[in-house]
């Protein structure tokens, strides 16, 4: 992703963010402070905004400040994003799954899918750790330390 | 501890108790206290906790109404805040949506000051306040609006003094509170009986009044009613079931918790946290939350703090 | 006093009790190791357990958990760079980057020194001081907590890089934008809730943490496909080299002191005293990576240690975890605050001496389980990564319960690991998240009590103090561009 997308995100984020910041419902007391509930952030969104376009015009003019090779880290060639978006549609489904699996059966299911698409491909480690850390897991929590898992 | 730990108990013979808080506050102490109570006296085989922390309460609410016909043997522990955050709208639910079961302890509110300061009664600080030149700060351990500050409020309007001129500085609990009376960044502190008690007694501060019944008498502290201002407030602690419960259910858990409160053991958990017992079970536990949201309804109210 | 204290030894060194304080160090420090679970959790498990015990034998445990539960904490941000307490933050800054260089064993070699240093540092300036202490606890108003939390955050941004400047200070305003979510601490007025009661309490630290540090790290390995950290792990990481010793215990020392007293301030003491200790260090000492372990390490155990002074002395808890321990104080009904020391020496004397047994017992026992633990980062990044993704994931659900929190949690993870590609530091988005509450809470106060006038700061000289060095500070840009 190039840094022109991120910036402009950030920037839409620092709007939006002194959109909401403007739309705080003050209670009756604060609203006669001087700082009340929306100052800070309304400070905060500005800065933002300020920031990040002043960054956005270093870095589109570089040479002038001659900290270009320490300012920018180029993409590194060797970024996959394969890996990223396979890891993070696991967790999703995980996410998802807990509306309807004990949590130690999705955690062994989301064990097993990490291993997989980290191109482990042993059995002994697939099985045995999506088998040991669920029932370790449910022996220290739920036995040992007695805690409840309500998951909602 | 270990095999304590691995074997499970009777499913018959528990208690799960939800607490709408983490771990280390009040209202964990006293579902624990409450659950040692239980255990201790051999009424029942176990208790488990259960902190179910976010929305102000209103996540646990939330659980408890929605899922209420699936949960057996379970109790909600909730407090005071319950009554000012379901007024204020902060949560769609309120106590009407539970079946109270019973109040187990309540809490005076107290006005105090320094040990060393010029106002030694509530007069004084009445006049204080009164006085626009004299910028009299009080500090409480909750937000605006909440608890501490609504205890204030509902004193200053008996003494004739508009509440909302008054200069609140809200603390981060009644502990940080407390520092900032003795650090005098406050002049004066309103707080809970059972925060301020210790300091009281070891003689750092001095508790004015106390917002209990007449004739309260702990430590040589007077309530505000004998001092002719008519304040009665409590922040109690109860339990709730769900709202859909069997009748006879609840009065299994009823009697259940009847004979709890007569234990010595409970008797000893009340010491040694310092609780003022305040049992009321059943129906008596009903009108007490119907009359003390009467009263919350209006002082919120002329605070501007009711959503409509 | 002397007669006291031996008391308090002979106290703290009975059989039974001895056999506690190990017990606890070891509890604390297996529930510390969890992420997402913190001393305060392991102080609220551990109570029924002191329910059985005598007062001393009871708090004397409790401080070995308390020790065991802090230092369980750096073993996860030094391994798998998920601190589970906000204290322990500033230690993964440089000690997860050793572990991923073969250097685990060494960096939780000095985390252990390092803590066993400032944990007998704090108890003994508390053995000295305690008394005398407390008045400095309540001469610390709002402004100066604000000063002071100004302060940390400028050293954030304006010790960086000075291409990372301004990075820093966006991503420090993400994290202050991040932290203002949730009920306001001063009115209750909800601010960016966007209407549902998730976030009406505001973002748990845990997911936070866990999303910008461990699973966006988890993410960034797999992305990458890093080399496998090399490096054996055996005993001899135990030994550090004489020459190093020496370099690192004056680190360890002004690290200790500074956290003890930063620690005695009630709040976030221990949270603020790991990062301006590592601050100092990174920028006054000698940058190394041993010292960047050190100073934090040192600073958050002088800094619980100095939490106990406003209990102790005041009875009124500084910190979450002193009043957990408070209601277990109460709970034996003891009474903490002035009358303690003088009613009942033997308990007090004995708690500040069982901090020192804590301390040794911590160091006895986590020394020989190091080159063991060390042995995580060496696990092939493909069991690794599905390893530290799970346990974050667990993390934030074992504090949390919500499964709402864990989509936010992604999805945070999910933009952190982009803004680092780019070049953000995401260490500032922390420390803002983290100080965001305290910082708004106490300037907004100070504001009130003042007026809004500049005057008010006469009166409050520490405070004028503390900004003007950070005015000074916020020159140092301007003073480097000039060199150049």
């Amino acid at each position: 992703m190039s840094f022109h997308w991120v910036a402009a995100a950030l920037l839409s984020f620092g709007i939006t963010y002194l959109v909401l910041a403007n739309q705080i419902i003050l209670d009756p007391w604060s609203a006669l402070d001087a700082v009340n509930s929306r100052t800070l952030p309304q400070i905060y969104g500005l800065m933002l905004c300020l920031a990040v376009l002043v960054l956005w015009m270093q870095r589109r003019h570089p040479t002038s400040q001659g900290d270009r090779a320490s300012g920018t880290p180029a993409a590194p060639p060797s970024l996959r994003l394969r890996p990223l978006l396979l890891l993070s549609t696991l967790i999703l489904g995980f996410i998802v799954a807990l509306n309807w699996l004990n949590l130690w059966v999705a955690v062994g299911g989301l064990v097993l899918g990490l291993l997989w698409v980290m191109q482990e491909r042993r059995w002994s480690i697939l099985i045995g750790a999506s088998l040991a850390l669920p029932i370790g897991g449910f022996l220290l929590v739920e036995r040992l330390l007695q805690m409840s898992l309500p998951i909602s | 501890m270990l095999l304590l730990g691995l074997s499970l108990p009777l499913a018959a013979e528990r208690l799960h108790l939800v607490i709408p808080a983490g771990p280390g506050g009040g209202l964990d102490a006293t579902a624990r206290a409450l659950g040692n109570t239980l255990t201790d006296s051999q009424l029942l085989q176990g208790v488990s906790y259960e902190n179910r922390t976010g929305g102000g309460g209103g996540k646990a609410m939330a659980y408890f109404v929605n899922s209420g016909a699936s949960l057996d043997d379970t109790l909600l522990v909730n407090s005071a805040p319950l009554i000012v955050r379901s007024l204020q709208g902060l949560f769609p639910h309120s106590y009407r949506d539970l079946t109270p079961i019973c109040g187990l302890i309540a809490d005076p509110g107290v006005i105090a000051v320094r040990a060393n300061s010029p106002l030694s009664s509530w007069g004084d600080v009445v006049a204080a306040l009164g006085d626009s030149r004299k910028r009299l700060f009080v500090g409480g351990g909750s937000v605006k609006g909440s608890l501490d500050h609504i205890t204030l409020s509902l004193l200053a309007q008996a003494d004739g003094i508009d509440p909302r001129k008054i200069r609140y500085l809200a603390y981060d609990g009644g502990a940080k509170a407390l520092l900032a009376l003795m650090s005098g960044e406050v002049d004066v502190l309103v707080s809970g009986l059972g925060e301020t008690l210790a300091a009281h007694q070891a003689g750092t501060i001095r508790i004015l009044g106390v917002t209990a019944d007449s004739g309260h008498q702990t430590a040589g502290i007077t309530s505000f009613r004998d001092q002719n201002v008519d304040v009665v407030f409590y922040n109690w602690r109860g339990v709730f079931a769900p709202g859909d419960i069997e009748p006879t259910d609840k009065k299994r858990l009823v009697e259940l918790l009847t004979e709890a409160v007569a234990t010595p053991t409970w008797q000893q958990q009340l010491d040694r946290y310092g609780w003022q017992p305040k049992f009321l079970p059943d129906q008596l536990f009903v009108e007490y939350l119907q009359e003390q949201e009467r009263q919350l309804q209006e002082i919120m109210t002329d605070l501007g703090l009711v959503r409509r | 006093m002397l007669e006291d204290i031996l008391t308090g030894i002979s106290t703290a060194l009975t059989f039974s009790n001895v056999l506690w304080v190990a017990f606890g160090c070891l509890a604390g420090t297996l529930i510390g190791m969890m992420p997402g679970l913190g001393p305060i959790t392991a102080i609220a498990l551990m109570i029924p357990v002191s329910y059985s015990l005598d007062p001393t034998g009871g708090l004397i445990m409790m401080a070995g958990v308390y020790y065991g539960a802090v230092f369980g904490g750096s073993t996860s941000s030094i391994l798998i760079n998920a601190p589970g307490v906000a204290s322990t933050v500033a230690t993964s800054f440089d000690g997860y980057p050793m572990a991923r260089d073969g250097q685990a064993g060494k960096a939780l070699a000095i985390a252990a020194y390092a803590s066993f240093f400032g944990g007998t540092t704090g108890a003994l300036i508390l053995l000295v001081f305690a008394s005398s202490l407390a008045s400095v606890a309540v001469s610390i108003q709002s402004a100066e907590y604000a000063a002071l939390v100004l302060f940390a955050m400028t050293c954030v941004v304006v010790f960086a890089q000075k291409s990372e400047r301004l990075p820093s200070l966006i991503t420090l305003l993400l994290g202050l934008m991040l932290g203002s979510v949730g009920t306001d601490q001063l009115g209750s007025v909800q601010r960016f809730t966007l209407g549902t009661l998730h976030l009406s309490d505001g973002i748990p630290f845990v997911l936070v943490v866990m999303a910008t540090f461990a699973l966006a790290e988890a993410f960034r390995l797999a992305m990458h496909s890093p080399e496998q950290p090399s490096g054996t792990f055996s005993m001899r990481d135990l030994l550090i080299p004489l020459t190093l010793v020496r370099r690192l215990l004056p680190v360890a020392g002004r690290s200790s002191v500074l956290g003890f007293f930063v620690g005695v301030l009630p709040g976030a003491g221990a949270t603020l005293a790991s990062f301006f200790a590592y601050d100092l260090e990174k920028r006054l000492g000698d940058g190394s990576r041993e010292a960047g372990v050190t100073a934090p390490e040192s600073a958050n155990n002088a800094a619980s240690t100095g939490s106990f002074v406003p209990l102790l002395s005041l009875g009124v808890p500084g910190s979450g975890t002193s009043a957990v321990l408070l209601g277990v104080m109460l709970a034996y009904g003891l009474q903490p605050g002035p009358g303690l020391v003088s009613d009942q020496p033997e308990i007090f004397w004995g708690v500040i001496v069982s901090m020192y047994l804590g301390n040794l017992f911590l160091l006895a026992l986590n020394l020989p389980l190091i080159p063991y633990l060390a042995r995580i980062v060496s696990l092939p990044v493909q069991v690794l990564i599905p390893l530290v993704i799970t346990f974050s994931l667990l993390g934030v659900l074992l504090t949390t319960f919500s499964v709402f929190d864990l989509g936010l949690m992604l999805a945070l993870a999910l933009v952190a690991t982009i803004l680092r590609s780019q070049g953000f530091p995401l260490a500032p988005l922390l420390l803002g998240f983290i100080l965001s509450g305290l910082f708004e809470e106490n300037l907004r106060r100070a504001l009130l009590l003042s007026d809004g006038s500049w005057l008010y700061l006469l009166d409050r000289p520490l405070a004028l103090g503390i900004l003007v060095i950070n005015l000074a500070i916020c020159l140092i840009p301007l003073w480097n561009r000039k060199d150049s």
